[in-house]
């Protein structure tokens, strides 16, 4: 097996709130004991709902916070303790698209400025005629006109906004580029149109994905494996195409809407919303709202085991898999995926 | 028809925002506005609402008939006793349109002492039933809060139960679930859909997904640069879509069963009010567009039962792709 290209093991992100002089802090656990392999090539997505701790997941990952506890090992080397000065020259290697292209690009900078500021914040210098040579080039990968370069962001849609933070982020040909949401805040026909081209790019150049998304449905489409997160913590993985087994990963599913009036379902099983990640209560996290929940969940919390092929669950009672993961894997280590055709 | 609008034309200035807009409701059915945005579904529900003059637009041709009552031949007194009373609106961000300095419960009262007879102790009483009815926990201690102190799903709650206070005939939801996330959403839906038959509601549903179409409405019509473009029952509009951008829309919602690849969105962008293709507007975004399409306006024409299209190759249906 080759190394993975990013191996993240008990990664924790605790924050603080409150206390004072004779009052403990209330901890507030964002991201627990999550650990994932990806490989090269490979598109994982997480999903979950808004508070579920995948957002800052993806910013522990690329150390844009620092972690409480764990470890993060990006091609081999530990990322968690290094140092800023030491990661920066690393940093050229993974990239993040965020997910709100209206506030993630500076307004004051045109287009052109705003692709080759990590070149200028890398240290890397560029000739005129390789600045007008990268600026074209990267435009063209994301199919953008070339005379948008000298504009500003206010005068692009969403859309493009979200094309310039794409090319931006593979402008040093990054090897892994974390997507948080990147389609959140465009119409159905703009996030289309976004995850064809980050389709098309994974096949031109080896890229691995990190996806962050609230929409099943979409991770599904677009993702090799999927991580379910329920408050901090990884309640299902799953390869594409696997029936979910844990009722939550169900419930997001009976809650995405497909295009087709004859699937037309009355029952939305799951109610409420998501709790708050204080004071979590013992035994699993989403007892609270599972149409199956049984004294044992109250009780104690059910761990990840295998459900099937590369195929794990969080839950004491999971549902039966589908006919092609129904073969068991004893142990859980997760085996290679197959990279993408490049 | 408990609303009926009628080649509905609005202009912002010099700048027609709505070419004649065609649609109408029932009591107890719901009508999906679809389009991207920019393609004046909410400008109609602001039509229809009289609030226009609010963001300078002014209706200059058509006609709006709700329950027999042409309100475009009301008073702006008469049109406020109608808005929020039978004719209610539902918005996409419930943290603008709540007031954030007064309690929520209070903010429900008050749509029912405007509309309704009732005294203080009465709409209170009125307000925790709704808040019941909407499945909100702790009703009497959600009253006292303010928006901020509730989650997003709450606040959507909070601005449906206002909408139905002044016990609405028809109500207008726009994008009422785009801000939440999808376990949120998929209640709320259901939440509007038991509404519609409970109180036998004329609701007429805003969005750009047509996964929601799909879920929740009886009737489709499809909206592109101020135009209705295809107009049908919900079974006609997705087994044979006879729209390109209708064909489009579909296609840009995942489904379980698509390959890689098969997710194409629209290309392009709608284009803006200012600089209208002619033609069918939506010429330069579509692959089958003949020479036709570049010069004449195509109509909407009978494409089956109550199912209409407006495009010049409406005779051949395609597969919903």
């Amino acid at each position: 097996m080759t190394t993975p290209i990013l191996s993240v093991t008990d990664l924790c992100k605790t924050f603080r709130s409150g206390g004072g002089l004779w009052r403990k802090p209330r901890q507030f656990h964002a991201v627990s004991s999550v650990s994932f392999d990806i490989q090269a090539g490979e598109t994982v997505g997480v999903v979950g709902e808004s508070g579920c701790g995948k957002s800052t997941l993806a910013r522990v990952v690329l150390r844009l916070m620092e972690p409480s506890s764990g470890s993060i090992r990006f091609e081999g080397e530990d990322i968690a303790a290094l140092p800023e000065k030491a990661l920066r020259p690393l940093r050229r290697r993974f990239q993040m698209v965020f997910q709100d292209p209206y506030s993630s690009i500076n307004p004051r900078l045109t287009i052109r400025e705003a692709l080759l500021e990590p070149f200028r914040v890398q240290g890397v210098s560029l000739t005129t005629a390789q600045e007008q040579d990268t600026v074209d080039r990267l435009m063209a990968m994301v199919s953008l006109n070339p005379v948008l370069a000298e504009s500003h962001p206010h005068h692009l849609s969403g859309g493009q906004k979200q094309r310039v933070g794409i090319a931006r982020a593979l402008a040093l040909q990054p090897s892994l580029l974390v997507l948080d949401e990147p389609t959140a805040s465009l119409d159905v026909s703009v996030q289309a149109q976004v995850i064809q081209l980050l389709q098309s790019l994974r096949g031109q150049q080896t890229l691995t994905y990190l996806f962050i998304s609230h929409d099943l449905a979409l991770v599904r489409y677009f993702c090799d494996r999927i991580m379910v997160m329920y408050l901090g913590r990884v309640v299902e993985v799953m390869p594409k195409g696997a029936t979910p087994a844990h009722p939550y990963t169900r419930a997001l599913l009976e809650s995405s809407f497909e295009p087709d009036p004859t699937q037309r379902r009355s029952i939305v099983r799951i109610t409420g919303e998501i709790p708050s990640g204080y004071d979590l209560p013992p035994g699993c996290a989403f007892q609270a709202r599972c149409p199956k929940a049984q004294d044992l969940c109250r009780q104690t919390r059910p761990e990840l085991g295998s459900v099937g092929t590369r195929h794990q669950a969080a839950c004491h009672f999971p549902d039966s898999p589908l006919p092609d993961t129904q073969t068991p894997r004893s142990g859980t280590a997760p085996s290679q995926e197959t990279p993408h055709a490049v | 028809m408990l609303l009926s609008v009628e080649n509905l034309q609005v202009q912002f200035g010099r700048l027609q925002a709505l070419a004649g807009v065609s649609f109408s409701v029932n009591r107890g059915e719901v009508l999906g506005l679809v389009g991207e945005s920019g393609s004046g579904k909410s400008l109609s529900a602001m039509a229809v609402m009289g609030l226009l003059p609010l963001s300078g637009g002014r209706v200059s041709g058509g006609s709006i008939h709700f329950d027999g009552t042409d309100l475009g031949s009301l008073s702006p007194k008469a049109y406020r006793k109608i808005r929020g009373g039978k004719v209610a609106l539902v918005t996409q961000n419930p943290m603008t349109s709540l007031d954030p300095v007064v309690r929520v419960g209070q903010q429900i009262d008050q749509a029912a002492l405007l509309h309704l007879p009732v005294d203080r102790t009465e709409a209170k009483a009125r307000t925790l039933a709704l808040m019941d009815r909407l499945r909100i926990p702790n009703a009497e201690m959600v009253y006292t809060l303010y928006p901020h102190q509730l989650s997003g799903g709450l606040r959507q709650r909070i601005v449906i139960a206002m909408a139905l206070a002044g016990e609405p005939d028809l109500l207008i939801a726009d994008e009422p679930t785009t801000a939440l996330d999808v376990t949120v959403q998929a209640q709320i839906i259901q939440l509007l859909i038991e509404l519609v038959q409970e109180r036998d509601l004329g609701l007429v549903l805003i969005t750009h997904d047509m996964g929601v179409v799909a879920r929740t409405c009886d009737r489709v019509a499809v909206m592109y640069c101020g135009r209705i473009v295809e107009t049908g029952p919900v079974e006609a509009i997705f087994a044979s879509p006879r729209h390109p951008y209708t064909r489009a829309l579909i296609g840009c919602i995942p489904r379980h069963d698509m390959a890689p690849g098969d997710l194409v969105g629209i290309p392009g962008v709608v284009p803006s009010v200012a600089a209208m293709p002619s033609g069918c507007r939506f010429h330069p975004r579509c692959a089958q567009a003949v020479s036709r399409c570049f010069t004449e306006v195509p109509p909407l024409s009978a494409a089956g039962d109550n199912h209409a299209s407006a495009c010049f190759l409406t005779d051949q249906p395609g597969e919903a792709s």
